[in-house]
């Protein structure tokens, strides 16, 4: 398959992501969307890498994929915790910094 | 031998500083005694320049120190310098001998007062200040002294600033004086402009050679000369408390009296006096600048020393007389006679201060209250303050023997004879010589007035009072003073009476000021008569008045010209006057400055409108922080999006050449990029929207149907994103 069929599924994958971390009001979904956009770069970087066949974005999707991880682990835990003082997870009613 | 002046005024500077700094930590013991030394050894050294270096060198201007240039801008060029000559020299024991007298004095008057330290680092700040003044060798040295002593003198008036009272008469003498200093600045700042030197004995040299750069008429038919004398003559007016500006001396007796005897009697208030000394020659040449002195001088000693008739506070009537001996000073050296003016001065610091600090030590026994109305009888309690008032009495009478006789004589014979005013104002100097012999009987009148009323007759003060003498310290420095009121007019005995070589302050003078004013013999015994008598009368009629306390035909005066007693005791109602002129329009224009400029223009538009402006930009820009992380995340999405194509925008060519012959057009861009072909590019030369020419290169002509204005625009395009540029350039074609 060409490089190109790649990149417009990572594309895809990242408008997706992007309109579900700007559209969806429930914390959790957001977090997952953040995850589709990060498996979107991770996605580009593994084509490009291959058509130009340099090992350098592989190496960067192991790196990507580990910061998922802890990014997945750190924003869950904020989430909890949100969700135990407020009693929501629905970003609407968390505005504190209202200016 | 000394020739280092610099240490003169350096050494009470230094003490002052040493107990602004330390003062606190150290016992009383400790604090008078550096005080006092300091002062003392400045008197031991100007006596050591005075005596033993200065008489060798006095022909030739005297010693000079010089520190270094203080300032050089130009054509000016201002030492940091010093010079005692036979006029400065002569100051400087002044202040130094009546200043550690003082000194000393006060060690015992002030001795239970809180604030010891303060009292007397100010007390050796202003003797540094004052040296400075006096031994100052051109105007700006001058200046910075001048305006020392004025900054004590306000600081020593309100020193005990717990009462607004005292505070505001601080103020008082502050702020009046700040209007006679204008006068300073301008008269040094018309001198610089005219002879182009600050420097007095150049000013000096220049004046008496009557250079035409002083001479030629500045204003209304005026010299330089005249402008300049007057203007300096209004910072004297100022400093030395005459009319119109002596306000503030009377108010100034706020401030502890050895301040008053040191500051306002002996030294400070004569500056202004010796100021016109020092400058004389410049007075010289302007006789109409002189005229006015000896004017004001003689209206300022007679209008004084009628409103002391009326004072019943002791300082208050002395200090009236302060200003009225001022105004026989600004005569004798209105007069051109300085040395007899500058004699005056002399004899002035002692039975002035003397008097003073009878004044201060009358008041210690009557735990501070200066009321003369409930003294009386003081005589037998207080026999050293008594015999010392007595001569400092006698001696500001003006009975023969005692100094004030000499030196007012020599004052008053000297306006009768001088010769400076030339014919047209030849009526000024017997017209001031007959006011000074008026305000000789009202001296004599009011002094001893306050003589019989504090220390003769019955107490009327409160019986349970304790009426004691004053302790050793203050009792010492007055017997000196007493016997310098004494015996300090032989050094100016009149030619009259100790031949051609008994006016010795008159010679040593000389070379400093100008030669002896010539008196006539017949003149001199005229005026020497008429001034004993006047003196006579004066006390005689003081006696019948108040002798023993007022009397019946005190009260029947008093009775008989209500009105007139009633303007006497009020001063004349000159500070209600200056009052109603001066100060209530300057209040109200200052409140109308105030509302305008500062709570309108300032307040309101340029402070609270920017604050204002602030303010509506940050309520603007609240209502984006809506706290909500996805609708931040969005604007942040979008303004990515908009960096990326704006980045992704060809690069604007480097140069465009535009080429244009007879009606044809060609233009060629510049352009890295353009040889590779990556670029698009379409030209509309004619302004129409459509584009003429198209294609990967980028370079372009055309031809113009009819001349005129046309309007070039080259869209750029980059196909592989799909981003464009456009440039527009306008073409001329004729």
């Amino acid at each position: 398959m060409p490089t190109y069929a790649y990149i417009l599924v990572s594309l895809a994958l990242f408008f997706v992501g992007t309109a579900g971390v700007l559209l969806r009001r429930n914390a959790l979904i957001v977090l997952m969307s953040v995850e589709m956009q990060l498996a979107a770069g991770t996605l580009a970087l593994l084509a490009f890498s291959r058509a130009l066949g340099d090992q350098q974005g592989h190496v960067f999707a192991f790196f990507v994929m580990a910061l998922a991880a802890a990014e997945a682990a750190v924003g869950l835990a904020i989430v909890v915790s949100v969700f135990r003082t407020r009693r929501t997870a629905n970003l609407d009613d968390v505005n504190a910094l209202k200016g | 031998m000394l020739s280092h002046l610099r240490i003169i005024p350096l050494l009470p500077l230094l003490g002052a500083a040493y107990l602004i700094l330390f003062g606190r930590h150290h016992s009383r013991r400790v604090v008078h005694h550096i005080a006092c030394m300091a002062v003392g050894a400045a008197l031991v050294a100007s006596a050591d320049a005075f005596f033993f270096a200065l008489p060798a060198l006095v022909k030739e201007g005297g010693l000079t120190d010089v520190v270094g240039t203080w300032f050089a801008s130009g054509d000016l060029r201002v030492d940091l310098a010093l010079r005692m000559d036979a006029l400065s020299g002569l100051m400087c024991l002044v202040v130094t001998c009546v200043g550690t007298l003082i000194h000393i004095y006060s060690t015992g008057y002030m001795a239970h007062d809180e604030d010891y330290v303060r009292f007397f680092a100010y007390l050796n700040l202003f003797c540094g200040a004052m040296l400075l003044l006096v031994l100052g060798d051109s105007l700006p040295v001058m200046f910075i002294g001048w305006e020392g002593v004025g900054l004590c003198s306000y600081l020593l008036i309100g020193f005990w600033y717990g009462e607004t009272a005292n505070a505001s008469a601080g103020k008082k003498a502050f702020i009046t004086n700040r209007v006679g200093d204008l006068g300073f600045l301008i008269g040094m700042l018309l001198i610089f402009r005219a002879a182009g030197t600050l420097d007095i004995p150049v000013l000096v040299d220049t004046a008496r050679a009557g250079s035409p750069t002083l001479t030629a008429t500045l204003w209304w038919g005026q010299p330089v000369a005249f402008w300049a004398a007057l203007f300096l003559f209004l910072g004297a007016t100022g400093k030395s408390a005459q009319i119109p500006l002596y306000v503030w001396l009377p108010d100034a007796m706020a401030g502890p009296t050895p301040v008053s005897a040191l500051i306002h009697a002996a030294t400070m208030v004569t500056a202004g006096v010796y100021m016109v000394a020092r400058l004389g020659a410049l007075y010289l040449l302007a006789p109409a600048a002189l005229a006015i002195v000896a004017g004001v001088g003689g209206l300022t000693a007679l209008v004084a020393a009628v409103i002391a008739f009326g004072q019943n506070d002791f300082k208050k009537v002395l200090a009236y007389s302060t200003v009225s001996q001022l105004g026989f000073m600004f005569v004798g050296v209105g007069t051109g006679n300085f040395a007899g003016g500058i004699f005056h001065l002399f004899t002035h610091a002692f039975f002035k201060a003397g008097l003073f600090l009878c004044a201060g030590s009358v008041m210690h026994a009557m735990a501070g209250s200066g009321d003369i109305t409930r003294m009386g009888g003081l005589a037998g309690k207080l026999p050293w303050t008594t015999w010392v008032f007595r001569v400092c009495w006698l001696a500001i009478c003006g009975v023969p023997v005692f100094s004030g006789f000499f030196s007012k004589d020599a004052i008053v014979a000297g306006a009768f004879a001088t010769p400076v005013f030339g014919p047209h104002l030849g009526w000024v100097g017997p017209a001031v010589g007959a006011a000074l012999l008026a305000a000789a009987l009202g001296t004599a009148f009011y002094m001893s007035r306050l003589y019989y009323l504090v220390f003769t007759g019955e107490s009327r003060a409160d019986p349970r009072a304790h009426l004691h003498e004053s302790p050793v310290e203050m009792v010492g420095p007055l017997v000196v003073l007493g016997l310098g009121a004494l015996l300090a007019g032989i050094v100016g005995l009149p030619a009259a009476v100790g031949r051609s070589h008994g006016d010795l302050i008159g010679h040593w003078l000389a070379p400093a000021v100008g030669p002896i004013l010539e008196v006539g013999s017949g003149l001199e015994w005229r005026v020497m008569a008429a001034s004993t008598v006047i003196a006579l009368a004066g006390i005689g009629l003081a006696w019948r008045f108040f002798g023993g306390g007022a009397r019946e035909p005190a009260r029947r005066f008093v009775a008989a010209l209500p009105r007139l007693t009633a303007a006497v005791r009020g001063k004349f109602f000159v500070d209600e006057i200056y009052e109603r002129l001066l100060v209530r329009p300057l209040r109200v224009l200052s409140r109308a400055i105030f509302l305008v400029v500062d709570r309108i223009l300032i307040d309101r538009l340029l402070v609270g409108g920017w604050a204002a402006l602030v303010d509506t930009i940050g309520r603007l820009l609240r209502l984006v922080q809506v706290g909500d992380v996805q609708r931040y995340l969005a604007v942040f999405a979008i303004g990515l999006a908009a960096l990326v194509y704006v980045m992704a925008r060809p690069a604007a060519p480097s140069q465009v050449k535009i080429r244009i012959e007879g009606r044809s057009a060609v233009v060629e861009l510049g352009d890295r990029e353009a040889a590779a072909g990556k670029l698009h590019y379409g030209f509309d030369f004619d302004g129409d929207g459509r584009e003429d020419r198209v294609g990967a290169v980028a370079r372009a002509n055309w031809l113009y149907a009819r001349p005129g204005h046309y309007q070039l625009r080259v869209r750029i395009t980059d196909p592989q994103w799909n981003t464009s540029r456009t440039i527009v350039r306008t073409i001329d074609i004729r």
